[in-house]
């Protein structure tokens, strides 16, 4: 099937139904979550991943993208209205954000942070479209050897772009890797710490990891906070929604440079939304000469860049999910188990016989971004409503979610124990500035990567060479040798 | 109560350890990992060598690490990474307005932590013997509660659980309508 085919085919199903209603049903339920403090994109797309299962694969992934675009849009509602990000891809929204709504121009800027959401997101993703068919020819030259070493590289990268040590980070993705070998080995008849237990047979879920490291760990996280998250007085309807649309459309450069800043950095494994709108932030102030009024002090430049990034990363970070396995955030670490829950493996297959899928969902994301701007322009001064939830509320209803989405996936009690212990584990290794995610990851990325390792060595007859003989794979192992070393030579330099 | 201050208060004292006591687990687990794991073939058993090996040497250097040396330590220790300094400074500029944000209750932020934490585990004891079709609800009146909400909002929220377990088993069919317990008593 040639590229466009698969495009125009992409293009066909997604305007199917009832995939279209999917797709705006996670706009909508992603906006939501993306809105509520505490929840974001991670969290939601994790408790409604199990809930896919009975739908059709595109209409189960469409739905996923939906709420994470819509999160990350969601996240800025909460961030310019309570000064409290919904998402961690909004936490540099509130520096302007906040006090553009405590100046009287709450809806300005939720008409900027929804303009510029929607072109940054279009822009980062025209772009991947534009450049995908490069792209393509690159992933179709990966074998065993190249994506044993992907996985490898997108494990190291982990610690070095997120918060947290060096050292901690690896652990925690080792520590993935080794959970992941519970249960019969991949290519040989073997239990392996099943402890003779069928239930364990089949392996830990990672649906239900996911489930326990993202929910629960930060449901208990979030009842430590002190306060309630709304009640901060501001009046979601003061200000002019014109006035910000046209504020956001005076900062073209702003927002395109902070889309591809958003792009590159959504790319890099473990990079993501949060990482990527701190950088746009700093860049935008950067870049400006005589700011009126001061950053931090509701500069309108200032959500322009946070918002166009944060959406922006969407199309940098899916890109290495579906070609190599490795998400570029928590959030694309759900959408990678969703791929595999619906019998999908990243890789050469999604840009070959099932490319027209790829496209539906990258489309999707594009005319997702209508949704957001309808929604965000009309319902924006009710949304104000989500924000009023306390955690009280919020806690146990998604604990009770998450538990049931566990048990519903497998109807396997070892799942709810792994929700459970992991959560609690979870929560203490946040506390201790353990990188979650590289875990997840580890989890997720380990029987990929196990597989490819020993058919890799089964090629060579067990010579770790073949590693070193092909090019690509040898450009993989001299950038993970490189990763390793940066934060050694960093901290000799200083 | 009584129970719940001393779980509270140990928990408390524990706090300083907790470091310790992740990557001292996690180095038991990756001992045993790396043992059991000797006798199985090349195919089967050469990951889990290889991922329980790394794992006993990061966990084993994160354990020692206040009697290495300085500069190994910091590196082991310290979260600057890539971006985490430009993240600060960009957060930085709004530090005033978002610090008393931040803050949590250090000791009652365990409290609350420790209880949400024991709602949990003693909420998927009550799933596996009576079903959580009838445990969510118990399970989230007993915890808004616990968070002294008036009586209407437990009883509200708690509706609102039951309507969504209650989904799991009409739309979705997920068998959660009765537990060990209920099975022994019904049979």
């Amino acid at each position: 099937m040639s590229q466009l085919a698969a495009a125009i085919e992409g293009i066909l199903t997604l305007f199917t139904w009832p995939v279209i209603a999917w797709m705006v049903g996670g706009v909508l339920v992603g906006i939501v979550a993306g809105a509520l403090p505490g929840i974001g994109a991670g969290l939601g797309m994790a408790i409604i991943l199990p809930l896919t299962l009975p739908l059709d694969p595109i209409s189960g992934l469409v739905f996923l993208i939906g709420v994470y675009s819509g999160a990350m849009y969601g996240g800025s509602i909460s961030a310019i209205l309570i000064n409290t990000p919904g998402t961690g891809g909004s936490a540099a929204t509130t520096l302007d954000g906040y006090p553009m709504s405590r100046l009287g121009l709450a809806k300005n800027a939720t008409a900027i942070s929804v303009t510029a959401s929607v072109i940054g997101g279009s822009v980062g993703l025209l772009t991947l479209l534009v450049l995908l068919p490069v792209l393509i020819e690159v992933i179709l030259a990966f074998q065993s050897p190249e994506y044993f070493m992907v996985a490898m590289v997108g494990l190291a990268l982990i610690p070095i772009v997120a918060q947290g040590s060096l050292f901690k980070g690896l652990l925690s993705g080792a520590l993935g890797l080794l959970i992941a070998t519970v249960g019969i080995a991949p290519m040989r008849f073997q239990s392996r710490y099943t402890f003779d237990s069928l239930a364990l047979d089949n392996g830990i879920s990672y649906i239900a990891a996911l489930i326990g490291l993202f929910a629960i760990a930060e449901m208990i996280r979030l009842s430590t906070e002190s306060g309630g998250i709304a009640q901060t007085g501001v009046d979601a309807r003061s200000g002019s929604v014109r006035d910000g649309i046209k504020t956001a459309l005076s900062k073209p450069i702003t927002m395109i440079k902070s889309a591809y800043i958003g792009m590159a950095v959504g790319a890099i494994p473990g990079g993501g939304s949060t990482i990527a709108n701190f950088v746009a932030y700093s860049e935008s102030v950067r870049a400006a000469k005589n700011p009126d009024p001061e950053f931090g002090k509701g500069n309108p430049t200032g959500v322009v860049a946070t918002e166009a990034s944060n959406n922006g990363s969407i199309g940098g970070s899916i890109l290495p999910t579906i070609a190599f396995g490795i998400p570029g955030s928590a959030a694309t670490a759900v959408l990678l188990a969703g791929l595999l829950l619906h019998g999908l493996r990243p890789g050469p297959s999604l840009f070959g016989a099932d490319a027209h899928i790829t496209y539906a969902m990258l489309l999707s994301v594009l005319v997702g971004n209508v949704v957001i701007l309808i929604v965000g322009l009309t319902l924006v001064t009710r949304a104000s409503l989500i924000t009023k939830l306390s955690s009280e509320t919020i806690i146990p209803i998604v604990i009770t979610l998450a538990v049931l989405g566990g048990i519903s996936f497998r109807n396997n009690w070892i799942d709810i124990a792994t929700i459970v212990v992991l959560g609690l584990i979870g929560y203490v290794m946040i506390r201790n500035d353990y990188s979650v995610i590289a875990f997840v990851l580890g989890i997720i990325l380990g029987p990929i990567a196990e597989e490819n390792l020993i058919r890799s060595l089964q090629i060579s007859d067990g010579s770790f060479v073949i590693f070193l003989t092909r090019p690509l794979s040898l450009l993989l192992v001299v950038a993970f040798v490189f990763i390793l070393c940066v934060p050694l030579l960093a901290a000799r330099r200083e | 109560m009584g129970l719940l201050h001393r779980i509270t208060s140990v928990a408390v004292s524990l706090k300083p350890y907790e470091e310790y006591f992740l990557s001292g687990l996690f180095l038991i687990v990756g001992s045993y990992a790396y043992i059991e794991a000797q006798s199985w073939g090349f195919a089967a058993g050469t990951w889990p060598r290889l991922t329980a090996g790394i794992v006993i040497v990061l966990s084993t250097l994160v354990f020692l690490q206040r009697y290495l040396p300085e500069s190994l330590r910091s590196l082991i220790a310290d979260g600057d990474t890539m971006f985490s300094r430009r993240q600060k400074e960009a957060a930085s500029r709004n530090k005033a307005d978002t610090d008393s944000k931040e803050q949590q209750r250090d000791d009652d932020g365990v409290s609350a932590a420790v209880m949400t934490a024991m709602f949990t585990v003693v909420y998927a004891v009550a799933g596996y013997l009576i079903g959580f079709l009838w445990a969510t609800p118990l399970f989230i009146f007993a915890y808004s509660r616990w968070n002294e909400a008036e009586f209407s909002t437990p009883v509200a929220l708690a509706a609102v659980g039951f309507g969504i377990a209650y989904g799991f088993v009409g739309v979705l069919g997920v068998p959660i309508d009765g537990g060990i317990l209920t099975e022994v008593v019904l049979s």
